[in-house]
C-alpha cells in the first residue's frame, strides 16, 4: 500500500510540524509500561493537587504556617503536598483543606490520589492543570487564570 | 526479514531518497538506537532538566527503552515490529500487535492493528532541532499499519494512542476518529480508523 505523491504532498507540512509519535501498549502489561516510564495518572493528578493547593494558598497571600493554623492541619504536611508529588496525604488534611478552600471533597480526594475512581475529563483536565503552572512564589496573572479554570472545573461549573 | 523500499524526503533538499523499511526491529537495530538515537536524546533532557522543564511537558517518548519494549516480546504471535533505514541509519521505529479489538462503537468486537509504540528519530523531530532532516517517517510506518490490517482481513481498521503533539497528523491527514482522552493516560489520545476511512485513504 502506498499513499499517492499528491497526498504526502499535501500533509508533509502537517507531519513535519506536528509530530507523528504514538505509544500506549493495548494491554496495560504494569511491567512493560514502567520499564517504558509512562508517566503515572495519580503522580499527575497529585502534582495536580500540590499546586492546586500552593495556588490556592499564595491566592489569599497566606504563608505555609497561616494555612496551616487556619485549617488546622500540620505545617510539615502541606510543604510535602506542595512539593512532593509522590506524598500520600492523611484523608483528614484533605478533608480539612477542602473545608477552607470551599471545593469539593470527592475531587480533591481524587486529585489527592486517596481514591481509586477515575473520570477521564476531569483527569484531562487536572494533568492540562499540572503541567501548565510553574508555581513561584507569587501567582502570575496567566497561573491565576489557569487555577480559576480548573477551579471552576472542579465544581464542575464546566 | 522482509525488507520493503521506500522513500523518505530530505527535508533540507526537498529529494526524495531510498529508504529500506524491514519488517523487524533487530538486536543490530536495538544497537543502532542505542548508540544515534540514545546520546541526542540525552542531550534533550539535559537541557529539559537544566531548564527545570517539568516532565509533564517533555515529549513523552523521550524515556522510552526500546530494548524493554522489543526484546521480551520478540517471537510473539500477534506482534510485529518494523523499523526504516535510510542513508545508514535507522530513521523510525514501530511495534503493533493485532490481537485487540476497537473501543469505536462500530468497531466493538472486530479485531484491528493497534500501533502500541511509533517513535521517530530526534534528528527528525521538529519539537527537538531546527532543521528535521527527514519527513514521511511516521506516515510510511502508519501506512505500513493499516496494509497490515487489510492483510490480515480487518479492512484497513488500526488504533492508536497519540501523544499530545501528533493529534492534528492523525486527525487531519489520516482522518482518523478521535475517541477522546485514554482513561488511563490522559494526556494521550485514543483514534480509530475505520474501514470507510481506510478505503478513503487508499483512494487518496
Amino acid at each position: 500500500m502506498h499513499f499517492s505523491e499528491e497526498w504526502h504532498r499535501q500533509w508533509d507540512r502537517l507531519e513535519e510540524n506536528s509530530g507523528v509519535e504514538a505509544g500506549l501498549p493495548a494491554f496495560l502489561d504494569k511491567a512493560q509500561l514502567i520499564e517504558s516510564n509512562m508517566i503515572d495518572v495519580t503522580e499527575q493528578l497529585k502534582l495536580a493537587f500540590g499546586k492546586l493547593i500552593k495556588l490556592m494558598r499564595l491566592n489569599f497571600k497566606y504563608t505555609i504556617d497561616d494555612l496551616a493554623s487556619k485549617a488546622s492541619v500540620d505545617a510539615g504536611e502541606l510543604l510535602q503536598i506542595e512539593e512532593n508529588p509522590l506524598y500520600e496525604p492523611q484523608l483528614r488534611t484533605v478533608y480539612q483543606l477542602a473545608q477552607r478552600f470551599n471545593l469539593p471533597i470527592k475531587r480533591l480526594t481524587m486529585l489527592a490520589g486517596l481514591t481509586q475512581e477515575r473520570d477521564p475529563q476531569f483527569t484531562q483536565e487536572a494533568c492540562r492543570f499540572a503541567a501548565s503552572s510553574k508555581c513561584i512564589s507569587t501567582v502570575t496573572a496567566e497561573e491565576r487564570e489557569a487555577l480559576n479554570h480548573f477551579v471552576a472545573v472542579i465544581l464542575e461549573k464546566k | 526479514m522482509e525488507i520493503t523500499e521506500a522513500h523518505l524526503k530530505h527535508l533540507g533538499t526537498g529529494e526524495l531518497m531510498k529508504a529500506s523499511l524491514m519488517d523487524d526491529i533487530t538486536d543490530d537495530h536495538l544497537d543502532m538506537w542505542k548508540a544515534t538515537w540514545l546520546p541526542v536524546i540525552q542531550e534533550y533532557r539535559d537541557a529539559f532538566e537544566a531548564q527545570n522543564k517539568p516532565k509533564a511537558e517533555w515529549p513523552y517518548d523521550l524515556r522510552w527503552n526500546w530494548d524493554a519494549k522489543i526484546l521480551p516480546y520478540r517471537g510473539q504471535l500477534g506482534l510485529k515490529a518494523y523499523c526504516i533505514i535510510c542513508d545508514s541509519k535507522l530513521q523510525g521505529m514501530m511495534q503493533v500487535n493485532f490481537i485487540t479489538h476497537g473501543k469505536l462503537k462500530e468497531h466493538v468486537g472486530k479485531p484491528l492493528v493497534y500501533i502500541d509504540f511509533l517513535s521517530t528519530a530526534p534528528w527528525n523531530r521538529r519539537e527537538l532541532v531546527q532543521k528535521p532532516v527527514f519527513g514521511r517517517v511516521g506516515s510510511i510506518l502508519v501506512q505500513t499499519a493499516v496494509q497490515l490490517s487489510f492483510d490480515e482481513d480487518f479492512k484497513g481498521r488500526i488504533g492508536l494512542s497519540s501523544l499530545p503533539q501528533s493529534n492534528a497528523f492523525y486527525r487531519e491527514a489520516f482522518g482518523m476518529t478521535e475517541l477522546g482522552p485514554n482513561a488511563n493516560y490522559p494526556l494521550l489520545t485514543d483514534f480509530e480508523l475505520t474501514a470507510e476511512q481506510a478505503a478513503k485513504l487508499i483512494t487518496s
